[in-house]
Formats: C-alpha cells, sequence, structure tokens
C-alpha cells in the first residue's frame, strides 16, 4: 500500500507535490532548480541575489499549485517566477545595472543545465542560435539581466529604436517557435 | 488564428515581459482580452534557461530556503474559509516521510514480543483528510509493554462454533507476507498458511497449536492483535484481503480447509496467545478478560507515542536532530498571541456600500516584523468561489501604490465570524493601508478597484 502510495507521488509533477506539502519535493526542487534561480537572480542582482532567491522561492512555494503541466515545462513555470518577482524588486528598488559593471557574454547552457528540463528552453535555444550576434546580444541583456532599452543601448552604442526592434522581433520570433507559430502568422 | 494578437496587446505583452505594466496599460491589456496571456513572458523565461550557465545554489543559502519552506501538511483550516485542495486526488494519508515501522525501535530479544496487527484505514485506499493522519504500517512489532501482566492478555475461551464458508464459494488461500499466495507442498494449489519455520502437518508438532477463535460480540473496543507464540508464529505477516481482514476483524476464522483434522484453523486477528511457556501447550485461559481491547488500546496508544519521541530524539545523518514541528495552533491562538506582540497592530475594517459589506464588522491584525496578520469578518457575505472570491491587497508606502502586495484571495462561507490568516504574496515593507476587493475566482494580479468591500488604514 505504501509502496502504492509512493508510486503515485513521484508520478506527480514535482511541483504538484511541493503545493501539497510534500517535504521531499521542496528539497527536491530546490536541488534541480535552485541553480537555475540562483543564476538568473545573479545576472539580474549581483550584489543582491540571496535575498532575492529566498524571496523567489518563498513565492515558489505559495505559486506552486497553479503550475499546469500542459501549460509548460517547470523549468520554465519557476523561470517565469523567477523573472517576474526580479523585475518586480528591480522597479521597487529603483536599481538598475550600471553600464559599467561587468557583464558577461551569453553563452548558450551547457549540458545537464535546467535547459535540458525545458522543452521550451530548447526551442529558444534554437531560434537564438539562428539570430545575428547583435540581435542576441540585446535580447539576452533585456530578457536575461533584465535591462532597459536605455541602459542597453547605453551598453551597446546601438540607437535605442534599433534596441527596441532586436528586442521585439526576437521575442516574438521565440514566442511563435514555443507556440508553433510560423513566421508572420502572429 | 493561433497565436495571432492584437498588434497594441502585442506591443504590450512584450513589454510586460521585461518590464511591470502601469495602470493604465494593463487596463487596456485587459480590454483586449490579452492580460492572461503569458506566452512571451514564456518566451522570455526559455531564453533565460537557455542562456543560463550551469551553477550551484550556495548551500548556506539552500538551508535558509529549506528553514523557511512551509511545513508538510500545510492547510487552513479556518472556520468558515473554505480551501481548494492543490491536487484533490492527492494522497494525503500520511505524515510525509514518517514511517512508525521504521521508527520503532528494535525489540529486546530477551522480552516477549506482541504483534498489532492493525488493519488499513479503509478499503479503498486513502482516506482524504484534511489532518495529518499517522498510518501504521500493516504490523508493527513492538516490546510488550512494562505493566502489562500476563493474565492482562489472556486470550478469550475457544468457542467452537464457526460460520459455514458457503459451498459455492472458492477456498481463499491465505498469504505470505508479501500478499502472495504461498505455492502448495505439491506444487499444485495454495496450501494453508505456514511460517516459514513451521514443520509440514503430518509430523509430530513440538506443542499443539492453540489459536483460539475470538468471540464475534465484545464489549468495548476490539482492535485485532495477533500474538506471534513461539516457535510457531502465527501471525499475518503483511496486508491481509480486505474480505479477510474484515473477517478477522469480526473474528470469524479464516477458510482453512486443507488443515489436519483436529487442528485448529489459523486466526490472523484477533489472537492472543501466551509464549512464555515454551514446549508446553499454550495456557488455556479461564475466562475472558474484559481489559484486553482497552489494554490493545493503551498498548497501540504507547507504540504511537513511543515513536514520536523516537522521532524526536532522532539524529540525521548529518548530526543535526531531526525537528519535528509541533503542530501549528488554531487560528484563534495564533491571532491571540500574536496579538500579545508589542508591534502588533489591531485595525478596526470599515465597510464600505458594497452588497457584499453592509453592516460586515471586525478587524484586522498585523504584525510587521513577522510579514503575517489575521482579518476577522462577521456578517461578510458568503460568497461562492466559482462566482468570485475576496482578494486581500496591502498597501505598502515602499511600493507603488498603483501595486499594492496581494494578500492572497479567501472565500468566506458563513455570515459568522471568520478568521482568516494573511500571508502576502511579498515582504510588506511598511503596510499603510489593507482593503479587501471582490475579484474573479482565482483572483487578480491587478485589481480594478471596482468592488471594494472593505478597508483598515493604519495611522
Amino acid at each position: 500500500m505504501q509502496t502504492q502510495l509512493d508510486e503515485r507521488r513521484a508520478a506527480l509533477p514535482l511541483l504538484t507535490r511541493v503545493a501539497a506539502g510534500d517535504a521531499g519535493a521542496v528539497r527536491e526542487c530546490l536541488d534541480r532548480f535552485g541553480g537555475l534561480v540562483w543564476s538568473i537572480a545573479r545576472r539580474f542582482e549581483p550584489s543582491d541575489a540571496e535575498d532575492a532567491v529566498q524571496e523567489i522561492f518563498l513565492d515558489l512555494w505559495k505559486s506552486a499549485g497553479r503550475y499546469d503541466p500542459a501549460q509548460g515545462s517547470e523549468a520554465t513555470f519557476i523561470a517565469t517566477i523567477t523573472r517576474r518577482r526580479l523585475i518586480d524588486r528591480r522597479r521597487t528598488r529603483r536599481r538598475r545595472p550600471q553600464a559599467t559593471e561587468q557583464i558577461q557574454d551569453h553563452p548558450m547552457a551547457a549540458p545537464g543545465t535546467a535547459a535540458d528540463t525545458s522543452a521550451e528552453a530548447g526551442k529558444a535555444a534554437k531560434v537564438l542560435g539562428q539570430l545575428r550576434p547583435e540581435q542576441r546580444q540585446v535580447l539576452v541583456l533585456a530578457t536575461a539581466h533584465g535591462m532597459s532599452h536605455g541602459e542597453i543601448a547605453a551598453h551597446t552604442g546601438m540607437p535605442l529604436g534599433t534596441v527596441k526592434a532586436h528586442v521585439r522581433r526576437g521575442l516574438i520570433q521565440i514566442r511563435n517557435a514555443l507556440l508553433g507559430v510560423q513566421e508572420g502568422q502572429s | 488564428m493561433k497565436g495571432a494578437l492584437n498588434p497594441r496587446a502585442e506591443e504590450l505583452l512584450v513589454e510586460r515581459a521585461l518590464r511591470p505594466l502601469d495602470q493604465d496599460e494593463q487596463w487596456e491589456l485587459e480590454e483586449l482580452n490579452s492580460i492572461d496571456d503569458d506566452s512571451f513572458d514564456k518566451a522570455a523565461a526559455a531564453i533565460v534557461i537557455a542562456t543560463s550557465a550551469a551553477e550551484s545554489l550556495p548551500q548556506h543559502l539552500a538551508a535558509k530556503i529549506l528553514a523557511a519552506a512551509p511545513q508538510p501538511d500545510l492547510r487552513r483550516t479556518l472556520p468558515g474559509v473554505i480551501v481548494q485542495p492543490p491536487e484533490s486526488n492527492l494522497p494525503r494519508d500520511t505524515m510525509v516521510g514518517v514511517d512508525i515501522a521504521s521508527l520503532a525501535p528494535e525489540p529486546t530479544p530477551e522480552r516477549s514480543i506482541q504483534e498489532i496487527v492493525i488493519p488499513e484505514p479503509g478499503d479503498t485506499g486513502p482516506i482524504p483528510t484534511r489532518e495529518p493522519v499517522v498510518t501504521f504500517s500493516a504490523r508493527a512489532v513492538i516490546a510488550q509493554p512494562v505493566g502489562l501482566s500476563r493474565h492482562a492478555v489472556t486470550a478469550p475461551p475457544p468457542e467452537p462454533t464457526r460460520l459455514p464458508r458457503p459451498a459455492s464459494q472458492p477456498e481463499v488461500p491465505s498469504t505470505d507476507h508479501l500478499g502472495t499466495i504461498p505455492p502448495a507442498r505439491d506444487g499444485n494449489g495454495p496450501q494453508p498458511y505456514r511460517a516459514p519455520s513451521q514443520p509440514p502437518a503430518d509430523q509430530p508438532q513440538p506443542f499443539p497449536r492453540t489459536p483460539q477463535p475470538y468471540p464475534s460480540q465484545g464489549t468495548g473496543p476490539q482492535l485485532p492483535i495477533a500474538h506471534t507464540p513461539q516457535p510457531q508464529p502465527f501471525v499475518q505477516q503483511g496486508p491481509l484481503p480486505l474480505d479477510t481482514q474484515r473477517q478477522a476483524m469480526r473474528g470469524i476464522p479464516l477458510p482453512t480447509e486443507t488443515l489436519p483434522p483436529g487442528e485448529a484453523p489459523p486466526i490472523v486477528a484477533p489472537i492472543i496467545d501466551l509464549s512464555a511457556r515454551r514446549g508446553q501447550p499454550a495456557m488455556q485461559p479461564k475466562r475472558r478478560s474484559v481489559l484486553v481491547p482497552w489494554l490493545a488500546a493503551a498498548a497501540c496508544l504507547l507504540v504511537a507515542g513511543g515513536a514520536v519521541w523516537w522521532a524526536l530524539q532522532r539524529e540525521t545523518g548529518d548530526g543535526k536532530v531531526a525537528a519535528v514541528a509541533p503542530p501549528p495552533p488554531s487560528p484563534e491562538v495564533a491571532r491571540t498571541e500574536l496579538l500579545a506582540l508589542p508591534d502588533t497592530t489591531k485595525i478596526t475594517w470599515t465597510a464600505t456600500q458594497d452588497a457584499t459589506s453592509r453592516g460586515a464588522t471586525g478587524d484586522l491584525v498585523w504584525n510587521q516584523s513577522r510579514q503575517t496578520g489575521f482579518m476577522r469578518f462577521v456578517g461578510l457575505t458568503p460568497n461562492d468561489p466559482k462566482q468570485f472570491q475576496y482578494q486581500l491587497w496591502i498597501f505598502d508606502k515602499n511600493r507603488d501604490q498603483a501595486f499594492p502586495v496581494d494578500g492572497g484571495v479567501f472565500d468566506v462561507s458563513s455570515t459568522g465570524e471568520v478568521l482568516v490568516r494573511i500571508s502576502p504574496k511579498l515582504a510588506v515593507n511598511d503596510a499603510t493601508l489593507f482593503a479587501v476587493t471582490v475579484e474573479k475566482p482565482g483572483g487578480v494580479v491587478v485589481s480594478k478597484r471596482e468592488r471594494i468591500v472593505v478597508t483598515a488604514a493604519r495611522s
């Protein structure tokens, strides 16, 4: 009987088990996605990443019940919550990364990282690989580092209008790839 | 068309994936029926994952997060509040991670061993419950409780009456400890259950087995108890078929047609045998003690108490004492305790003219340092969660007033006093105003504030 229950639990999505108060699932979630959240937080808030990560996970435990496997992978769900929380924190604190801050290049995620657990990330990586380098750079600075259009323009030296266009087109392309929409349909 | 969007909605959704929208933009997006479209957020998240380097969360940070994580089975059981389980079909019958059988201390070899067979709580699987329920394994082995005299566990007198098995009913084979049917000696069919060490029935027995059928009628609560005679235990060592369990609980002997003539049927439960007189026939009781079921119940309590105590004292693998969280206090108690703290604020609700709150009263208790509090309502109109829900908003002095902190949605099921715990989604630095609005089921990210029910301003 207990084995059957364990098997039924194991078959449930991790976040569903977290929402149900499964302490083991909480630890497993932290093991699997802690590095991802930490990585994102360090890019958005290099000096305050620890506080941000704690706040994000607090939010995640509360939001876990909203996860719907039909809507995407757990990694994408968690990354979405992480970004929203970080954007909100940044807005609240009125602090954005300075142009002088060291922003590393944006390589594709190495195999074995959270990207492997997210089908959406795989599709996004494919589209990113097809973009021109400057377009990819702008898109990653905007989405993965939380920089504003103006900050990206200052950082890259590109005209503001070009930055806006790159970000918008890039996001639409990746969104369409995730939805399986052909170019020009949206 | 799949993915097709209004150009303005697309523009706003792209912006929302990069920065929070202001109130007007939110309203505009809602008017365009695209407020729930998170496809661009997912696209941005996918980019983030795709460009994330492999990093590990620092251990000290992971420990902090785990310490702040919710305890298992945290479910609000507030009076008047309807709690929707996140997964209604999730088994919730166990205290997660606690296996009572594994926690039980090893029995002392010198002491006699008493086995208590506790049936599973239900025949259709776990019992959905809002309270944590400790599920015992099918078998718990405990040392005989101190002070439990031998006479106290005297077996009931034998009763020769036995319910006949319908002729058409196939014989039900006994099961072994894994619940499987042991092979017949001749290999052609089932054989009556025997312990592995038991000699064949056609050989002389060291002493007669004396399993006694338990009377079907008794006084007081009756727990199915099986005692392990030595050297021939007759205890069912695994989950029994449900029908068999029911039979055993009623004291009905199990089918044993293949036993040699004159041999008493093996009774899974309840059997109480005395094993102290090894090599001699088991003691035949003179009379049945009415204390047996009560003592059995007391033994169960001792087992449960001992297991919990042992769990509290148990050390984890990394040398730290495992913390077993005490049950959370009731909302009433928690609210009273919160009120006793010096930095707790109590504010009376001010009802608006909304139909749901006319004549409603109550108060709000908030503790800034603990980031928690309670709302108390009397006379607030009960809601149908499928129609609308109440949502609390906390206005933070240090945040944009257009984006108050979401205090969560809640339901009111009665017009009497309702107590709701406040768990804000974000840290509240300096709460200035609390407001409850009526929103669509599930709540909203940004309220239109069309129906404000009550407010409480902090001075």
